[in-house]
């Protein structure tokens, strides 16, 4: 049945799937650099990064008046109509998500000066899964993949555990006297949080995957 | 199902030979209105004209099943002429006859046996009224109605219809022919009758039946695909069929 | 192989520019070719279309031109000159004719002067195409032979007053009593008295060669004495002898006023006059010997005359034609009872051919299975439509005249006219009929209406404005039908008393008057009438079919 009307149509979904990916692309870029500059001290990495989300609010921008335009003038039903409801929430998860990569930037930016109270070892783990997570979540919505959604969903509980484990060990420090190490503490915890809203966000991003393929909204 | 106007079971149509509607079956709610949509022969007309026995007129054509309109059955012993009374229809393009916009409205009431000048001119004013047609014409109800708008001459056509006091009001594609503005007040009058009729609209603009209908019929090669709230049929249908039609992938 | 490559590349890239070139070329050659045949096709359809209207107008034109104005060639022994004051023979002295104003009279010759003074003919019929009693009136002094019908009066006043009054009357009074008229309510006539006598001379065949006539022209030549010869304008070889009338006579003022000279222009060459005798003896004895002279004298004298030739233009159809009854054939009166024969016979065929027509129409559209029986009939009605009329006559003839009994008359003409336009009738409401379209009769049956209520209601109204065209195409046929008629309905040119009357209609009456030879003035007027009548009628039918829809 698929055959080959509203050609011009699809073709337009097509480029807005990619340019969604793109989006991805850069948010996970900014991810990675982020952490990189909290795991080196880089402050160049880290000014890079905060440099480089205007680009990405940018694209939100571009992508709500993509999507708006489709809307508009290719009046889509059924699925066709709740991909692109689904992409607008989706584009603007991933906007948050690169704020949050912009979080960590500037938390990466305030540590560079001082010596890690303890190696980092849960936050570039679980800014990789996140990464990873992001990757899944916009092939699954790439594909209309309802499984691949859920499946990325369910590694957030992965993501809150490393999360919970993080900070009880840096409740350890809490306790001690030094203020700077308290401080630093604090800090870590805060960027921990930033890494697991990351993945909250991810979540939302399987959840439209999967609203857009089925019209049903799930609780992840 | 009490709501039900009319009532259609395992309904065949044959033109000749040709099968045009294979086991159709159907509930019309009352003071709805349902939208009929498909592809081009895919039975929705062929359908909307059995309701008030149009196809009749048809040579070679035969129908099976039943179709009660209020629980009787009108392929029985229903008197064919109440019938298309209480069953009106609009058509596709604005059919006015050659007479004045007064005399159209009239036809109805006089062939029905209406003389009383004093009723008609009440019944004129209430149809032209309720076609929201009336402030447009009342100043020229002798005027020739072909001398109207297309939009204005298929509200006459509407308020012709509503003229002889109907039930049921079949619409076969009545904006087909007409501008948005037109499209749109005729839509508007639709929202407002249904208070009062029970409405079946052929449409082959789908956007029209999402804006206008309660429920949606889709019709495929003769048979009735997926029926359903438009809302439904519009999300989120389950028949892929529907998905690929109302999202313009075939037809 | 290098060599060949470093070759080969140009050479196909401009074997390409060629190419495409020459394609180029073709399309421009082939643009400039449909432009000219375009060009050329309008040319010639406008062509088509400018001569067809040309040739419609020319038509029209000329029978309508023909209608309204009468043009002709005419010779009488008169010249077309006349005064009001004329000496006629049998009177001493001039006199003056005096007639009613009702009389459509403008001038007269001496001959017929005299024959209405003897009561031949009584009717003013054979003079001015008026069907009036004649009444002349004299004074007990007139000379002359009168009929018995002459009324004698013993005063002008009385001759006056029932000249006056009496449609039909005229008088003859003295020349010298004209002022005892005045503000009596009558015309004066001037009397044309004069002719052309000649010598035997003039007369003669030589070489196949004969004086006929003259015209006005040749006439004042003559009479200035700017031709020498007769040979000059027709006539044999023989020199003009021009006498000039006796100075003071009649005669010698009208020569005076004929030539357009004075007194002292007198030509050389014309050989004078002293008294009447001399003046008539002259002419008669001069070789080529030529003088006008009245015709009377010249009657009395035995003396030879030339016919005068002139053009006599005027108006043709005027509204008495229309109001008058026709008399004797057609060649007195108007074309009255004439056009309402007419319209009787179209309304009658009208009301025979209308219901018949539709009805038949309505059931091969409407009713009948669109089967063989359909082909058939309408195969019948489009081959009698091109039946000759004449074919439909002589069937009238032997069903209804003769068969039938109804006799030459109205009936048998109309039914027979009926019977030819039925066909264009059923074809033209058929066509109507099924350009009505379907959703008008869905629009009707989806209200509840029977088929008949659709009919009758909505199709027929909707189609009544092609019906219309239809019958009006009709009568337009049946008022110009003559041969359809000849056999059935007769000419009687009366107005038609009972169904059973032989009835003279226009185009009938247009056959009779050429075929008699009685008048084509007469004949143009009538058809001037019949082309006024379809006229009207298309107009005033699309007028109805306009006002209605």
């Amino acid at each position: 049945m698929q055959t080959k009307s509203r050609i011009h149509f699809s073709n337009m979904m097509k480029e807005l799937n990619e340019q969604i990916l793109k989006m991805g692309i850069y948010v996970e870029e900014a991810m990675k650099k982020a952490v990189a500059a909290l795991r080196d001290q880089n402050i160049e990495l880290a000014e890079e990064v905060i440099k480089e989300d205007d680009r990405i609010n940018e694209f939100e921008l571009e992508l709500f008046d993509k999507v708006s335009i489709l809307l508009a003038t290719e009046q889509p039903v059924a699925t066709d109509l709740r991909h692109l409801t689904g992409a607008i929430r989706i584009i603007s998860d991933l906007e948050r998500a690169g704020d949050y990569a912009v979080h960590i930037a500037k938390g990466a930016k305030r540590l560079a000066g001082e010596t890690y109270i303890t190696p980092l070892q849960q936050i570039p783990e679980a800014a990789d899964m996140a990464r990873q997570m992001l990757k899944d979540a916009l092939t699954a919505f790439v594909n209309s993949d309802e499984e691949l959604a859920r499946e990325v969903a369910s590694r957030d509980d992965v993501l809150d555990k490393l999360h919970k484990k993080l900070i009880k060990k840096m409740l350890k420090y809490m306790n001690k006297d030094s203020e700077a190490e308290i401080e630093q503490a604090a800090n870590l915890m805060f960027l921990a949080r930033y890494l697991e809203r990351l993945g909250d966000h991810i979540t939302n991003v399987c959840e439209w995957v999967i609203y857009s393929k089925t019209g049903k909204h799930p609780e992840l | 199902m009490n709501n039900s106007k009319l009532s259609v079971k395992d309904l065949d149509f044959y033109y000749g030979d040709f099968k045009a509607l294979h086991n159709v079956s159907m509930e019309v709610e009352k003071n709805k209105v349902t939208a009929l949509i498909g592809p081009s022969g895919c039975g929705k007309s062929t359908f909307l004209k059995t309701l008030n026995r149009m196809n009749d007129l048809v040579e070679g054509s035969k129908v099976h099943g039943t179709i009660l309109y209020d629980g009787e059955d009108i392929y029985g012993k229903y008197d064919i002429i109440q019938l298309r009374k209480k069953v009106g229809m609009v058509f596709q393009a604005p059919n006015p006859f050659a007479m004045s916009i007064y005399d159209n409205i009239a036809y109805g009431p006089r062939i029905h046996g209406i003389k009383n000048r004093k009723v008609l001119d009440q019944i004129v004013e209430k149809s032209l009224f309720q076609a929201a047609i009336w402030d447009e014409v009342k100043d020229r109800l002798n005027k020739p109605a072909l001398g109207l708008s297309g939009g204005q001459q298929q509200r006459l056509c509407i308020a012709r219809v509503l003229a002889v006091e109907p039930d049921v009001i079949l619409m076969d594609e009545p904006t087909s022919a007409l501008d948005p503005v037109s499209t749109s007040r005729i839509e508007d009058l639709i929202d407002e009758l249904k208070k009062d009729y029970t409405i079946i609209i052929v449409t082959h603009n789908m956007q029209q039946a999402g804006r206008i209908s309660d429920s949606t019929a889709f019709f495929l090669h003769g048979y009735l695909e997926e029926m359903g709230q438009t809302e439904t049929i519009f999300f989120n249908p389950s028949s892929k069929k529907t998905e690929d039609y109302i999202s313009g992938r075939f037809g | 192989m290098s060599i060949l490559l470093n070759t080969q590349t140009p050479v196909t890239d401009i074997s390409i520019e060629a190419l495409v070139n020459s394609e180029q070329r073709k399309a421009d050659t082939h643009y400039r070719k449909s432009k000219r045949a375009n060009t050329l096709a309008t040319i010639t359809l406008w062509s088509a279309a400018a001569l067809t209207l040309a040739i419609l107008v020319y038509i029209l034109g000329f029978i309508i031109y023909k209608g309204f104005r009468s043009d002709n060639i005419l010779e009488t022994d008169y010249i077309n000159y006349g005064t009001i004051e004329s000496p006629l023979p049998w009177q001493s002295d001039d006199t003056i004719m005096i007639v009613n104003s009702d009389v459509r009279l403008k001038e007269i010759n001496g001959d017929n002067l005299e024959s209405l003074l003897k009561g031949k003919p009584s009717n003013w019929g054979n003079i001015n195409e008026q069907d009036l009693d004649v009444i002349p009136y004299v004074l007990d002094t007139a000379e002359g032979n009168f009929g018995k019908k002459t009324i004698i009066k013993n005063d002008v006043e009385s001759i006056a007053a029932a000249v006056e009054n009496q449609v039909g009357a005229f008088g003859i009074i003295p020349a010298a009593d004209a002022d005892k008229i005045d503000g009596y309510k009558l015309n004066v006539i001037p009397v044309w008295s004069l002719g052309i006598g000649v010598s035997p001379t003039v007369l003669e065949i030589k070489d196949n060669k004969k004086m006929r006539f003259i015209d006005g022209d040749m006439l004042k030549d003559i009479l200035r004495g700017n031709i020498s010869n007769w040979q000059e304008i027709g006539g044999i070889d023989l020199p003009i002898t021009l006498v000039i009338p006796p100075a003071g006579s009649y005669e010698y003022n009208a020569y005076l006023e004929l030539a357009g000279i004075s007194e002292d222009e007198l030509p050389d060459t014309g050989i004078s006059t002293g008294n009447p005798a001399e003046y008539i003896e002259q002419i008669n004895k001069l070789d080529g010997g030529i003088g006008i002279i009245q015709i009377t004298a010249a009657e009395a004298n035995d003396m030879k005359t030339l016919k005068y030739q002139y053009r006599k233009t005027g108006r043709n159809i005027q509204m008495w034609f229309l109001f008058e009854e026709p008399k004797r054939a057609g060649r007195v009166g108007g074309v009255s009872s004439i056009i309402i024969n007419t319209i009787y016979m179209v309304l009658l065929t009208v009301l025979f051919s209308t219901p018949i027509g539709i009805g038949a129409a309505v059931y091969l559209t409407e009713y009948a299975k669109q089967g063989r029986l359909v082909k058939i009939i309408r195969l019948g009605t489009e081959t009698l439509a091109g039946i000759p009329s004449i074919i439909f006559g002589l069937f009238g003839f032997i069903v209804f005249v003769d068969y039938m009994n109804l006799g030459i008359g109205l009936l048998s003409g109309t039914l027979t006219l009926t019977l030819m336009i039925l066909p264009t009738i059923v074809r033209t409401s058929e066509e109507a009929i099924k350009a009505v379209p379907r959703s008008f009769r869905a629009g009707s049956l989806a209200l509840g209406a029977g088929k008949w209520q659709t009919i009758y209601k909505v199709v027929i109204p909707a189609a009544a404005p092609g019906i219309l065209t239809g019958v009006i195409l009709a009568v337009g046929r049946a008022v110009g039908e003559t041969a359809a008629l000849l056999f059935t309905m007769g000419f009687d040119y009366r107005r038609v008393e009972n169904l059973n009357t032989s009835a003279r209609v226009l185009s009938t009456h247009l056959y009779q008057l050429v075929k008699e030879g009685i008048s084509f003035d007469r004949a143009f007027a009538t058809a001037t009438i019949l082309i006024v009548i379809v006229l009207a009628v298309n107009v005033l039918s699309t007028k109805l079919v306009v006002r209605k829809y």
